[in-house]
C-alpha cells in the first residue's frame, strides 16, 4: 500500500514526458481553476472590464481615420473638436477599467497563493517522519516557495494576458474586418510565416531550457549541501575543492543557458517584424486598391487606422508567443505543487479513533517487528511491559534500535507487526495527536526555533506564563545560564548559534519538555552533551517530576539508567538482557561489562 | 538601481558582446524609425498621385528593411544573451569563491540558506535585467530621439505636445519607482520570514509533531502567508498601474495630435500623410516608455538583488591567510601547541553586551600527548579548541602550533596538520566511502579501512546493505547518532593529522565502543590527541586533563593529582559515577 502511495510523489520533481505530463498539467490546470472559484465575481467584473477596456482601447485608432476623412478632408474643426473629444474621454474611460483591472487581479492572485501556500503547509503537518526521512528540505521549500510563484505568473500574468490577448485579437479582426476585410486579409499575410518560425523555436527550446533547468537544479543541489555543512568543509580544509566542485557545475551551465535563451529571445524581435510586415501588406495593398481604379472605397484615413490596427496586431501575438514558454514552466510548478498536496499521509487516525484519555502509563510492547527500509528489520519481536510510574533505561550498542523504539512509541512510524499499547488502548487505534500529547519527548537532536529563549520553552505549553516557564527552566537547570545570557530571556536563539553550546541547547529542550507537564517522558540521549554534574541534578529534578509516571531513558553513561526499575538492553534490534542494574550485573552478560568497562577505565 | 552598476567588473570582460548587442539594436532602431517615412511617401507620393510603380518600390524596400532590422534586433538579442550569460556564470563563481574564504565567525552572521538564496534566485534576477535590459536600454534612447527628431522635421509646432508629454511620463513613473523599490524590499524581506517559518517546520518536524503543534505552526504559517500577500498585493497593484497610465498619457498625446495636426492639416501647414506618420512617430515616442513600465518591476528587482549579492561579497573573511604563511609540517614539533594569555569574544549580535567566552587560558601541549578537557555547560570547551585550527581568532594573546603563532601559519597547512571531529557531525550525500574519502581524495582504500577501524567504524558498514558503497541519505539520516559520529572520526583520521582534536565527538557513541577507539588512537604515539569530554571516563586515560569553569582553566593535572586538589573535578568525578570518593 504505502510503496503504491510512495511513488505518486517524485523528490527532485523529475518532469515526465509525452502524454502522461500533458494529462498532469490539464488536471493541475482545472484544480487552479478551482481556487479561482471563491473569486468568480470579482474574476468576472475583472474580465468584463478587461473586454470593455480592450474594445474602447481598439476605437481609437478607428475613430482616428474618421476624423482624418470626415472632418480633416471636409474641413470640419468643430466635428474634429467633438471626436477628439470622444477619443479623450474613450482613453480615459480604457485606463480606469485597465486599472481596476489590475487591481483585482494582483488582489486575487496574491490570495489564491497564499490560499496554495496554507494548503500545502498542512498538508506537511500532516505527513509522516518516513516522507521527511526521504524527501529533501530544499525541494520542499522551493514548491511550497518557487513553484507557487511560478503560478502566479500563470495567474497574474500569462493567464489573462493571453485572454487579454485573444480577445485583443478578435476585436481587432472583427474591427478590420468590419472596415474592409481585404485590408484585413492583407495585414494576415505575415502571420503563416511567424507561427511557423515561431513554433519551430517553441519545440527547439523546450527540451533546451528542460535540460538548463536540470543543471540549474544540479548546481544548486551542490551548493546547498556543502554551504550546509560549510563548517565541516572548513575543518577538514576543502575548501578549494569545494571551489573546483562549484566551479564545475557553474561552467555546465553557462553554455547550456545561452543556448536555451538565445532561441527564447529570437521571439521579440520576430515578432516585432510581424506587426511592420503587417503594416507594409496593409499600406501596400491599400495603395495598391487605392491607385488602381476609383479607388476601390480606400481612403488615407482608412490606410492610417489599418496601420496601427496591423502594429497592434503583432503586439498580442508577441505576448502568446513569449508566454507560452513561461506557461509550461507555470504549469510544471502547479504540477509540483499539486502532486505534494496529493500525498498522502502514511499515518492517520481510524474514522472511528478514539481520544486516548488521561493514562496511567502501563506501557506494553508486544512481539513488535519494525524495518524502515524492507530488507532491513531495526527491530525484532520487541516484548517488554512497563508499569505506570517506572523508570525503563535502553541501553545498547550505536544502531541497536533504541531510538527506533521511542520513534514507534510516539507514533511518528508504524510497526510492521505486533502491537504498542498504552493502558491496554493500542496506539493504532486512538487519535495519533491525544497519544503524543500525553508523551513528553526530548530527542537526540535537539531543536530550537529561531526565537527567543522564552517562546521556545513556551512552546511545551502554548498557554503557559512566563513564571512557568522561569519555573521549568529551573527545573532544567537552564535558568542560571538564560539570565546570563546578553537579553535573558529574550535572546534570540539564532541559527549559526554561538550564543549557546550544544548542552545548552539540550537544556532549553528539556525545560520545554517539563512545561508541557506529559503523563510519559521520554530522554532520548537528552543530556549527552551536558556536563555529568548539570546532568545529575535535572535528573533529580526530572524524577522528582516524574514520580508516579512512566518513564523512558535512552542513556550510554550508565550512571544515567542505573535507577531504573527495569533495563532494557538492545542489541541488532532484540531484547537479549532484562533486569535491574543489580541483576543485569550478576547476569555477567553485555551490561555487566559494559558497566565494567567503564569501572575499569576509573581504576586506570 | 546604483547597486546594479556595480556589476561592471564582472560585465567588463564580456563588454564586446554589449558593444555589438547595442550596435545590433542601434541599426535595427535606425531601420524601424524609417518606417513611418516610407508610409507616409506611399501616401502622399504614390496614393494621391497616382502612382503604382511607386508604391511597389517603396513597400519593397520597407520589406527588405523590415527584414534587415529582423535580422540586426534578433543578433543584438543573441548577443545580450551572451553577455547575460557569461556575466552571471563569472559572478556566480565569485560569489561562491568568496564565501568558501569565511570562517565560522562569517558563518554565524550568514546562514546557509542566505548565501543560497543569493547563489540561485538573486543571481538568476541579475540574468533577467541583463538579457532584457540590454536590448532596450540600447533602443529606448534611439527611439525615442529619432522620433522626435522626426517630428521636428514634419511640424515643429506639434513638438510642444511631446515636451508636455515628457514630464508628465517621468513624474509617473518616477513616483512608481520610488515607491515599488521599497515596497519590493518589503515583500523580500516577507518571504525571508516565510521561508524561515517553513525551513524549521521541516527541520523540526519531529517537535512540532511530539508537542502536537501542527495547527500552531499552521496558524503561524497563516500569519506570514497572508503578511506577504498583503505586502505583494500592494507592489503588485502599484506596478499593474503603471502600463495603463503610460498608455493613457501617450493615448492623450496622439487625440491631441489628431486635434492639433488636424487643425493644421484643415489650415494647410501639413499633409495627411505626415499626419498619419506623425500619429506613427507618437507612439515611437511613448514605445520607450511603455518598454520601462515593462522592465520597471525586473530592474527594481535586480537591483535589489544586486544589493543583496554585494553584502555577501562585502562580507570580510574573519580569519585572513597569512601572506607569506609558513608551513607547519616542517616545524621540529608540529604537534604541539600552546595558548598564551589567550581571551576570546564572539562578536556581538545587533550590539549586547557579551562576555568573554574565554579569559587568560595558558596552556602547555606538548607533541604525542592526549589532553582531555572537562568542565561544566557552556564553560568554553568548544571555543577553545576552534582556536587551534582557526576557526576564530584571538582576541587578546596568541596561539601557537608548532611553536609558531597560527596567525602566521599558512591555513591550509595548519587545517591539514590539524583534524577536529566537530561535536555536531556532518555527513554529506554520496556513498560511506565518498565521505571518508572527503578530506583526503587521493587516499588509498587501505588507509580508509585502517581509519575506519580506529574508529570502530568498520564493522558496522561492513554490515550495511552495500558495505562502504552505501548511500548516506540527506543529513546520514539512514545513520544512527552514534554511527554518524564514527564515520566523521574516520574521515579526519584519513588525513592523518599530527594534532587530533575530538570535539564531544563521541558523545553519542556507547561507552565501550568509545573505550576501543581512544586505545586504537593510543597506538599512534606521536599524534598530539586533544579531547573535549562530557563523560569523566573518556578523560581518564590522558597524560593531562584540563577543567575549564566560565571561560577560565581552574585546574589541569593528571587525574590523580586533580582528585587530590580540584574540588570542581571531585565533584564532576562523584556526578559521574553516581558514589562518593572513595
Amino acid at each position: 500500500m504505502t510503496a503504491v502511495r510512495r511513488g505518486a510523489f517524485q523528490p527532485g520533481g523529475s518532469i515526465g514526458e509525452g502524454l502522461q505530463k500533458d494529462a498532469a498539467s490539464a488536471n493541475s490546470f482545472r484544480r487552479l481553476l478551482g481556487y479561482l472559484r471563491a473569486y468568480r465575481a470579482r474574476l468576472v467584473v475583472s474580465g468584463v472590464l478587461l473586454v470593455v477596456a480592450s474594445l474602447l482601447a481598439l476605437l481609437g485608432p478607428w475613430l482616428q481615420g474618421v476624423a482624418i476623412d470626415n472632418y480633416i478632408a471636409n474641413r470640419d474643426v468643430n466635428g474634429l473638436g467633438r471626436i477628439v473629444a470622444l477619443l479623450t474621454a474613450l482613453y480615459v474611460g480604457a485606463w480606469m477599467m485597465s486599472v481596476v483591472y489590475g487591481r483585482i487581479v494582483a488582489a486575487v492572485a496574491q490570495r489564491v497563493m497564499a490560499q496554495l501556500r496554507q494548503d500545502l503547509f498542512s498538508r506537511l503537518q500532516s505527513l509522516s517522519m518516513r516522507f521527511f526521512d526521504r524527501t529533501r528540505t530544499g525541494d520542499l521549500m522551493s514548491r511550497v516557495t518557487n513553484d507557487v510563484d511560478a503560478v502566479d505568473q500563470l495567474l497574474s500574468q500569462n493567464l489573462l494576458n493571453i485572454a487579454a490577448a485573444i480577445i485583443q485579437i478578435l476585436s481587432l479582426l472583427v474591427i478590420m474586418t468590419v472596415l474592409d476585410w481585404r485590408l484585413t486579409l492583407a495585414s494576415l499575410i505575415p502571420i503563416p510565416l511567424v507561427m511557423f518560425l515561431v513554433s519551430r523555436i517553441g519545440k527547439r527550446s523546450r527540451p533546451l531550457f528542460g535540460t538548463y533547468q536540470r543543471s540549474l537544479g544540479g548546481l544548486n543541489a551542490v551548493a546547498q549541501e556543502r554551504l550546509s555543512g560549510q563548517r565541516a568543509v572548513i575543518a577538514l580544509d576543502q575548501q578549494d575543492n569545494a571551489r573546483i566542485e562549484f566551479a564545475e557545475a557553474n561552467e555546465s551551465t553557462r553554455a547550456k543557458g545561452i543556448r536555451a535563451q538565445t532561441l527564447t529571445v529570437l521571439m521579440m524581435p520576430i515578432m516585432f517584424g510581424l506587426g511592420n510586415l503587417s503594416s507594409v501588406a496593409v499600406v501596400g495593398v491599400g495603395a495598391w486598391l487605392a491607385v488602381s481604379g476609383d479607388g476601390n472605397g480606400v481612403s488615407v484615413g482608412l490606410i492610417a487606422a489599418f496601420v496601427t490596427y496591423a502594429a497592434r496586431l503583432g503586439q498580442p501575438l508577441g505576448r502568446i508567443a513569449n508566454t507560452v514558454t513561461s506557461i509550461f514552466a507555470a504549469l510544471a510548478g502547479a504540477n509540483r505543487v499539486f502532486e505534494l498536496l496529493d500525498e498522502v499521509p502514511d499515518i492517520v487516525d481510524d474514522e472511528e479513533a478514539a481520544l486516548l484519555p488521561p493514562v496511567e502509563g502501563r506501557v506494553e510492547f508486544r512481539g513488535v517487528g519494525f524495518s524502515y527500509t524492507r530488507d532491513q528489520p531495526i527491530l525484532r519481536d520487541v516484548d517488554f511491559v512497563a508499569e505506570p510510574g517506572q523508570m525503563i533505561g535502553l541501553v545498547g550498542p550505536t544502531g541497536a534500535g533504541k531510538s527506533t523504539i521511542i520513534n514507534v512509541l510516539n507514533r511518528f512510524y508504524d510497526i510492521d507487526s505486533g502491537s504498542v499499547t498504552i493502558d491496554g488502548h493500542d496506539i493504532r487505534s486512538v487519535q495519533v495527536d491525544s497519544l503524543r500529547g500525553q508523551l513528553g519527548v526530548v530527542l537526540q537532536h535537539t531543536f530550537l526555533f529561531t526565537d527567543t529563549v522564552r517562546e521556545n520553552i513556551r512552546f511545551g505549553r502554548l498557554d503557559a506564563g512566563d513564571e512557568e516557564v522561569v519555573a521549568a527552566a529551573r527545573l532544567a537547570n537552564a535558568d542560571h545560564f538564560i539570565k546570563a545570557l546578553p537579553n535573558g530571556y529574550d535572546t534570540v536563539v539564532s541559527e549559526g548559534g554561538n550564543n549557546l553550546s550544544l548542552g545548552q541547547r539540550q537544556l532549553i529542550a528539556i525545560a520545554r519538555a517539563a512545561l508541557a507537564n506529559p503523563r510519559l517522558l521520554v530522554l532520548d540521549e537528552a543530556t549527552s552533551s551536558v556536563d555529568t554534574r548539570t546532568e545529575r541534578a535535572i535528573q533529580e529534578a526530572l524524577l522528582a517530576l516524574m514520580r508516579g509516571r512512566t518513564s523512558f531513558v535512552i542513556a550510554h553513561r550508565l550512571s544515567t539508567v542505573r535507577d531504573a526499575d527495569l533495563i532494557l538492553v538492545i542489541q541488532g534490534g532484540r531484547i537479549t538482557e532484562r533486569g535491574t542494574h543489580d541483576e543485569l550485573l550478576e547476569l555477567g552478560g553485555f551490561y555487566a561489562q559494559l558497566y565494567n568497562s567503564q569501572f575499569r577505565g576509573r581504576a586506570a | 538601481m546604483k547597486a546594479l552598476l556595480r556589476i561592471w567588473p564582472w560585465v567588463r570582460p564580456y563588454r564586446r558582446f554589449g558593444l555589438l548587442a547595442i550596435l545590433g539594436s542601434f541599426s535595427s532602431v535606425l531601420i524601424n524609425l524609417s518606417i513611418p517615412l516610407q508610409t507616409s511617401r506611399v501616401i502622399d507620393e504614390g496614393i494621391l498621385n497616382d502612382d503604382p510603380r511607386l508604391v511597389r518600390n517603396v513597400v519593397i524596400t520597407m520589406v527588405v528593411l523590415i527584414i534587415g532590422g529582423m535580422v540586426l534586433s534578433a543578433f543584438a538579442s543573441a548577443m545580450a544573451v551572451q553577455l547575460a550569460f557569461n556575466t552571471v556564470t563569472d559572478l556566480r563563481r565569485d560569489l561562491y569563491d568568496h564565501t568558501q574564504a569565511f570562517s565560522f565567525g562569517n558563518l554565524d552572521r550568514l546562514s546557509s540558506g542566505e548565501i543560497l538564496t543569493r547563489l540561485t534566485s538573486d543571481i538568476t534576477k541579475v540574468t533577467m535585467v541583463l538579457t532584457m535590459g540590454l536590448s532596450f536600454m540600447a533602443q529606448t534612447p534611439v527611439m525615442f530621439i529619432g522620433a522626435l527628431l522626426a517630428i521636428v522635421a514634419i511640424d515643429a509646432s506639434l513638438v510642444v505636445i511631446v515636451i508636455l508629454m515628457v514630464p508628465v511620463i517621468g513624474i509617473v513613473v518616477w513616483y512608481t519607482l520610488a515607491r515599488s523599490g521599497a515596497l519590493y524590499d518589503a515583500v523580500q524581506t516577507r518571504l525571508d520570514r516565510l521561508n524561515t517559518v517553513l525551513q524549521e517546520n521541516i527541520e523540526g518536524t519531529e517537535v512540532v509533531k511530539s508537542f502536537v503543534r501542527q495547527d500552531h505552526e499552521t496558524t503561524r504559517f497563516e500569519v506570514v502567508a497572508d503578511d506577504l500577500a498583503d505586502q505583494a498585493t500592494i507592489v503588485n497593484q502599484l506596478v499593474a498601474a503603471l502600463m495603463p497610465t503610460l498608455i493613457l498619457i501617450s493615448s492623450l498625446g496622439i487625440a491631441a495630435v489628431v486635434w492639433l495636426g488636424g487643425n493644421n492639416v484643415i489650415g494647410g501647414s501639413l499633409s495627411e500623410g505626415d499626419l498619419v506618420a506623425f500619429i506613427s512617430y507618437m507612439a515611437m515616442v511613448a514605445m520607450p516608455m511603455m518598454m520601462f513600465a515593462f522592465l520597471q518591476p525586473i530592474v527594481s528587482a535586480a537591483g535589489a538583488s544586486m544589493a543583496r549579492i554585494e553584502q555577501v561579497l562585502l562580507e570580510e573573511p574573519e580569519v585572513p591567510d597569512a601572506v607569506h604563511g609558513i608551513d607547519v609540517s616542517i616545524q621540529p614539533t608540529p604537534g604541539s601547541i600552546e595558548f598564551r594569555n589567550v581571551s576570546f569574544r564572539y562578536r556581538p549580535v545587533d550590539g549586547a553586551v557579551i562576555e568573554n567566552a574565554l579569559t587568560d587560558v595558558n596552556i602547555k601541549i606538548e607533541q604525542g600527548t592526549t589532553v582531555a578537557i572537562l568542565g561544566a555547560t557552556g564553560s568554553g570547551k568548544s571555543t577553545l579548541v576552534n582556536l587551534i585550527p582557526r576557526f576564530y581568532d584571538v582576541t587578546r594573546g596568541v596561539v601557537l602550533v608548532g611553536g609558531v603563532d597560527v596567525r602566521e601559519l599558512s591555513k591550509h597547512s595548519l587545517r591539514q596538520n590539524v583534524g577536529i571531529a566537530l561535536q555536531q557531525p556532518r555527513l554529506f550525500c554520496g556513498t560511506v566511502m565518498e565521505n571518508l574519502r572527503y578530506a583526503r581524495p587521493t587516499a588509498t582504500d587501505a588507509a580508509i579501512f585502517a581509519a575506519a577501524r580506529t574508529a570502530q567504524a568498520h564493522e558496522f558498514i561492513s554490515a550495511m546493505p552495500d558495505g562502504y558503497e552505501s548511500r548516506i541519505e540527506q543529513g546520514g539520516a539512514n545513520l544512527s547518532g552514534g554511527q554518524r559520529q564514527r564515520i566523521s572520526i574516520a574521515r579526519t583520521l584519513v588525513v592523518d593529522p599530527a594534532i587530533l582534536i575530538l570535539d564531544d565527538s563521541t558523545s553519542a557513541v556507547d561507552l565501550e565502543t568509545e573505550a576501543h577507539i581512544q586505545a586504537a588512537l593510543a597506538a599512534f604515539t606521536d599524534r598530539t590527541v586533544v579531547l573535549v569530554a562530557q563523560r569523566i571516563s573518556t578523560a581518564l586515560g590522558a597524560d593531562e586533563i584540563i577543567v575549564l569553569d566560565e571561560g577560565c582553566v581552574c585546574a589541569h593535572g593528571t587525574h590523580d593529582e586533580l582528585l587530590a586538589t580540584s574540588i570542581i573535578y571531585q565533584e564532576i568525578f562523584r556526578s559521574q559515577l553516581g558514589e562518593p570518593v572513595g
